[in-house]
């Protein structure tokens, strides 16, 4: 099964949010780094990261660079002529592979089964895929951290009614519901959306059925944390000085559980980059004029064995996106949490 | 609604492989001849290991079936009807209904208003009831489908000039009035007007004699084709002997994985000449994407993929080799594939734009990605020329250049449209930015909308693309209210008239299939929220009735090719893209194979396997 | 424990009604349009639509609606997944026969993979932890960072490439004329599927063997089993594997919980008709009864496994106490 939701183990061996104390001098964020900087793996992965970044950024700069727009068709450049079928004439629109010489300008990838340029739909990709996660990863880590330190601070009622609505979270068969949301609402017309317009479909319908169906395990990690804190002294110094309940949750604790934020959001980051890709490989997610990676692996599953190109561009940098964001989240949380290292 | 399905998923075919030979699209067909691997006579014997994507969708329920494939395999092995086809292509008579249960053509009467069939002697109903089959038997098929619980969603609208047939239908009687047994071997069917089409409907598969043995037990939807006692040379496996009571269908049918036929001992060749029933045993399964299957029978672990899409890998593997050309035939589908416009939504209310945007597509670019030639035909009108006497097969309103489509034509057709108010040739209001084309999960689809947006971007209209599923699809683009702009659909003869082409997709309004709403009426318009047009609602009405009236052949051709002109010319209420064909790939086990005209799928009857399956 | 389970119990039946109330919203009320025409097809006057209304009930108030939905969700003979109100829309065919027909498949998918990603997972999480900071134990790391990296689908028809088309080793996709769910094993059609699934769950089991393994070495009752001179062998493979194991029990019953519910990806790109399948199948028809029986289905699973996984943790852990 794709992970469309965040294991759980993942989760699991939560990194402590204290920092060795004893050496005086470097301040905490440097410590991090330096030992984060050792993970060369990581660093790789940072490299990755900026380089996937920069060039989805700059997919519209490619594009006028080559000339060649997204979701632009060159059928009679990039579509080959198949061999002779008997009497019934030639087989035609099968794409082109990568070439540097054709008489539409330069196509490093090759062309997809609309003859687009595979190159400029891949870096299109990015942007969708990283648009996509991001976001996503942003709901989660809003709703995730607020709900778990509501839950950990207050405990008692609150803490068990949003315990109990995560246990019902995680008890839910999450992909068929997003699936069969995605079906129901991913097609209507302006006007007729579902939920009165709140759900149009398109990029955000995604973004907003990943990030919510899977906020309760940031809040889950987020309130183990903040219980240990509550009963720290400085917590108690600020509540014996009056500090309002919101103030000491945003002054005082938020800071302390920033680590484990970080690290799991980082972490967040490549579930949901697949999460997006599974939805779009099943003709589920964004509409199919945005350009997807998971879209265009599904668009290549009956084309491969001829058109190999078709495959594999969007496949590795699916891959490699996904990977560099693991290996900088795993660096982040053994800089973090160095026993486990 | 399956009629579309299969539309869509033959278009699909055709979509990688577009229409017949587009250089002698008139003999098409002749040339695939019948013959697979030719070593000569074919012989009887062995197994045809078939697959197939998708299921049946109905369970064979032969009421409610309202897909070729099914309509194939109750034609060639299970539901034998009063007139029937030969399993041939057109040129061999394959869309000509003939005697099947009937000893002749029905005796009409001089006002064409009473039929009367006589039942062929010795026509016996399979395992477990083995009797003769009797007139009563087809009264209870027609009673069968006025009932509305079971008869969706079928094809019963074509049976309503039957005497009575609209009040079963509207709940009134059980029984169609109009249909009666005489005696057993008579059935006389009596008509409120005079049907010129009455043979086609009669060799529908609705029309297969449904005994009242298994009917008693059976009536449900979709329940009854699970336990159909054949009347044609194959049954289900497991029949012999069966409680018709139980509430577990036979060995072989299971619905949804494979279906298992094997020889009806009650069947007799000699009481039916359209059935040649090669193989001894037919073996079904369903399910398995196109690759897969097509894979699956290059390698021989299948004979033959009933409803596959010839993919541009399969193509490209069997046009490079030789040997295994032959093995692909491929015939005109006597269908089209056409974008449906609904003329009352803006900016599509206008009929300059709707002539623009025909001016703009590109179709050389949709034919071409669909295949080229082994796909099909470019259409430059709306009825395929193979079902008007190959009358129209050069006409194009708008025809343009190597069909790329022009920009300059279909912008000095914009300038015209109250859309474009600067008269610059680019629609301007908003009406024109946001256009919704909503597209199911489909290859071919989901590439012609990507072509469609493309084309349409230098004349102002921006397209929106969106995907559905195909049933949510339909009924957005069948619902007035849904103000659908317009919808990519493929559509296929019910039987071989223009009569199934006209009416179901332009004629009577909100009808299910009708995505340009054409012949629809101001109160209707009203309800759902559009203005209605100053110059009156288009209507075709009168001239499809004009044309039925005309005799069958040349004379009623030239009327439905004007219609199509008409149509084409004055209301412009779509955009056709293709004729498509059928391709079928056969496996090295097949020896001979003969396309079925009638349900546009090859006749799994008439395959045989090499030496008989030694 | 007996309180405890029997809450647990509780929970498992809120559980079952959440997931009817948005089964019911999701897959009934949040499509919009007119599901009784979208089932008519071509004949939709006003009578055949209120017929069609009047047999699946939409005639009906709102919670009576709900109502027939809901009581499909019981678990008991009677009402389980109620032939009347769970059959296809498009074939009529009874939700609960069809999935009792296809659950072997998806089964047999889900222990095959679970039994490959243990054989994988835990030995490498084991030695990675025992050889920190050596080449294997980064070997290890990078292993499960490759697999969670891997997009499983993509993955699949890599492995289908390759064992298939080039080398010949494995069958295609899909299941073959006359096999069942059991003679497809033999004809190794689920193998590829198990190795995609193994390969990108594994390492989530060594990350975690990895990972508590470490902590429970550094415990101290390690390091006292240690000066009490018992033998590293004896250490790691008798006390500290014991301990870190008992996560993984937890882990395991709920991904197979969850794959025998949901794995949609892995047998759409292997072509094997388990229910995942049925259900993706089914919303390419907006045919809902089975894609809703199928998430009944799924839940189920769930909260089973999470009771079981719980009783099998008190008494793998004699830490774990319940009140």
């Amino acid at each position: 099964m794709a992970k469309v939701e965040v294991e759980p183990d993942q989760l699991q061996p939560a990194p402590s949010a204290e920092i060795p104390k004893e050496i005086i001098g470097r301040s905490p964020g440097e410590i991090l780094w330096r030992r984060f900087r050792q993970d060369r793996w990581a660093i790789g992965g940072i490299v990755v990261i900026i380089i996937i970044v920069i060039l989805a950024i700059t997919a519209p700069l490619f594009a006028r660079w080559v000339g060649h727009p997204v979701n632009q068709s060159y059928v009679s450049d990039m579509t080959g002529v198949g061999p002779k079928i008997g009497i019934y004439g030639n087989a035609l629109g099968f794409p082109k592979g990568p070439t540097l010489h054709n008489s539409a300008g330069v196509f490093p990838f090759g062309a997809d089964g609309t003859a687009h340029d595979l190159f400029i739909q891949v870096l299109y990709g990015a942007q969708t895929s990283l648009e996509v996660a991001l976001s996503a990863t942003l709901i989660e880590v809003v709703l995730g951290v607020a709900a778990g330190i509501i839950a950990g601070f207050y405990g008692g009622k609150i803490d068990t009614v949003i315990s109990r609505m995560c246990d019902i979270f995680f008890a839910l068969p999450t992909l068929l519901l997003i699936l069969g949301i995605s079906a129901a609402c991913g097609g209507q017309r302006p006007g007729e959306e579902c939920l009165h317009g709140y759900l149009k479909p398109g990029k955000g319908l995604i973004v907003i059925l990943i990030g919510f169906f899977s906020w309760p395990y940031l809040a889950r990690i987020i309130r183990g944390q903040v219980l240990s804190i509550r009963e720290k002294e400085f917590i108690e110094a600020a509540r014996s000085l009056g500090s309002s309940g919101r103030r000491i949750m945003v002054r005082d604790i938020l800071p302390n559980v920033l680590a484990p934020v970080i690290v799991y959001s980082t972490l967040l980051i490549p579930t949901n980059i697949l999460a997006e890709a599974s939805l779009s490989f099943l003709g589920l997610g964004v509409p199919p004029d945005v350009p997807s990676w998971g879209y265009q692996i599904s668009q290549a599953t009956s084309l491969y064995r001829t058109a190999w190109w078709t495959m594999v561009f969007p496949g590795v940098f699916l891959f490699l996106t996904t990977l560099a964001f693991n290996l900088v989240g795993d660096g982040l949380r053994d800089a973090f949490d160095p026993k486990t290292a | 609604m399956s009629r579309h399905l299969r539309l869509i998923a033959v278009a699909a075919v055709l979509a990688l492989a577009a229409t017949a030979c587009s250089n002698n699209s008139s003999s098409g067909g002749t040339t695939g001849g019948t013959g697979g691997g030719g070593t000569g006579t074919p012989v009887k014997g062995g197994t045809l290991h078939a697959v197939m994507t998708q299921d049946f969708f109905h369970g064979l329920d032969p009421t409610q079936e309202y897909y070729s494939v099914s309509w194939e395999a109750l034609r060639c092995c299970l539901a034998r009807t009063l007139l029937s086809y030969n399993g041939k292509p057109s040129e061999e008579g394959g869309a000509t209904p003939e005697p099947d249960i009937a000893t002749a053509l029905p005796q009409v009467s001089s006002d064409g208003l009473t039929y009367t069939f006589t039942i062929k002697d010795g026509v016996m109903f399979g395992d477990p009831i083995n009797r003769q089959v009797t007139a009563q038997d087809f009264v209870n098929a027609f009673n069968r489908l006025g009932d509305t619980n079971v008869n969706s969603p079928g094809y019963s609208y074509y049976y309503t000039d039957i005497t009575g047939f609209q009040d079963v239908l509207d709940g009134k009687t059980k029984e169609v009035s109009g249909v009666t047994a005489i005696d057993d071997k008579t059935l006389q069917i009596k008509l409120d007007q005079a049907n010129p089409d009455m043979n086609y409907l009669i060799a529908m598969s609705a029309i297969t004699p449904m005994p009242q043995e298994a009917l008693k037990y059976h009536y449900k939807a979709t329940e009854y084709g699970q336990f159909l006692v054949s009347t044609g040379p194959y049954e289900y496996e497991g029949m012999s002997g069966f409680d018709l009571s139980s509430k577990k269908p036979p060995q072989g049918m299971d619905i949804g994985r494979n279906y298992v036929l094997v020889r009806n001992p009650s069947w007799d060749a000699s009481t039916d000449t359209l059935r040649k029933a090669y193989p001894d045993r037919i073996e079904i399964q369903v399910g398995g994407e196109t690759q897969t299957l097509l894979d699956k029978v290059a390698a021989g672990g299948a004979d033959w993929c009933i409803d596959c899409l010839a993919t541009s890998a399969t193509l490209q593997k069997y046009g490079n080799d030789p040997t295994l050309t032959d093995k692909v035939k491929i015939y005109p589908a006597d269908a089209l594939s056409y974008i449906g416009l609904n003329l009352f939504q803006p900016p599509f209310d206008d009929v300059h734009v709707r002539k623009a945007v025909n001016w703009a597509v590109d179709k050389n670019a949709l034919w071409t990605l669909a295949g080229g030639d082994p796909a099909g035909i470019i259409a430059g009108h709306f009825i395929p020329p193979s079902m008007m006497g190959n009358q129209l097969s050069t006409y194009d309103p708008y025809a343009t250049p190597g069909n790329k489509g022009s920009v300059t034509d279909a912008k000095k057709e914009m300038a015209l449209s109250k859309y474009d108010t600067n008269q610059d040739g680019v629609c301007d209001g908003p009406d024109c930015t946001v256009i919704d084309l909503i597209v199911t999960n489909d290859n071919d689809q989901l590439k012609g909308a990507q072509i469609l947006q493309q084309s349409f971007a230098p004349i102002g209209i921006k397209l929106d693309i969106k995907q559905l599923a195909y049933n949510a699809l339909v009924t957005k683009c069948a619902t007035l209210a849904a103000h659908t702009a317009f919808c990519g659909a493929a559509w296929g003869k019910d039987y071989p008239s223009p009569y199934t082409y006209f009416s179901p997709l332009l004629d009577g309004g909100e009808n299910g299939s009708n995505y340009s709403f054409m012949g629809t009426t101001e109160a209707a318009l009203t309800k759902a929220g559009y203005k209605v047009p100053a110059d009156g609602i288009p209507s075709i009405a009168d001239k499809i009735t004009e044309c039925r009236g005309t005799a069958i052949g040349t004379a009623q051709d030239t009327c439905w090719a004007n219609l199509d002109k008409y149509v084409m010319e004055t209301v412009v209420p779509v955009i056709p893209r293709r004729f498509p064909t059928n391709i079928d790939v056969l496996g090295a086990n097949i020896d001979n194979y003969s396309y079925d005209q009638f349900a546009g799928v090859g006749a799994i009857d008439q395959i045989s396997l090499v030496n008989g399956g030694k | 424990m007996g309180r405890y389970l029997i809450r647990r119990t509780l929970f498992g039946i809120l559980v079952l009604f959440v997931i009817s109330l948005l089964t019911f919203l999701i897959f009934i009320k949040l499509p919009p349009g007119d599901t009784a025409r979208r089932l008519a097809g071509k004949i939709n006057n006003p009578q055949i639509l209120g017929q069609i209304r009047h047999r699946i009930g939409l005639d009906q108030p709102i919670w009576v609606q709900y109502g027939r939905f809901a009581k499909g969700l019981i678990p008991w003979p009677g009402y389980w997944l109620n032939p009347k109100v769970y059959y296809s829309w498009s074939n009529n065919v009874v939700v609960r026969d069809e999935i009792a027909k296809r659950i072997p498949f998806t089964a047999v998918l889900t222990i095959g993979s679970a039994i490959l990603w243990l054989i994988i997972g835990i030995p490498i999480g084991i030695i990675s932890a025992t050889r920190r900071r050596t080449w294997i134990d980064r070997g290890g790391v990078v292993f499960a960072l490759l697999g969670v990296s891997l997009p499983i689908f993509w993955l699949g028809y890599v492995l289908i490439y390759i064992f298939y088309y080039r080398l010949g080793w494995l069958p295609s996709n899909g299941i073959d004329i006359g096999q069942t769910w059991w003679t497809a094993i033999f004809h190794g059609k689920y193998i590829l599927a198990w190795v995609a699934l193994a390969v990108t769950s594994a390492a989530f089991y060594t990350r975690i063997v990895r990972g508590n393994m470490l902590e429970v070495l550094s415990e101290d009752y390690i390091r006292t089993a240690r000066a009490k001179g018992i033998s590293e062998r004896r250490v790691v493979y008798k006390h500290a594997l014991r301990a870190s194991l008992t996560p993984v029990v937890t882990m395991l019953g709920l991904d197979i919980a969850g794959l025998l519910g949901g794995a949609v990806i892995i047998e759409q790109v292997f072509q094997l008709p388990g229910i995942g399948k049925y259900a993706l199948d089914s919303l390419g028809l907006s045919d809902f009864p089975p894609v809703m029986g199928v998430t009944v289905v799924a839940a189920l699973f769930i909260v089973l496994a999470n009771l079981i996984v719980d009783v099998v943790y008190a008494a793998l852990d004699p830490r774990v106490r319940y009140n």
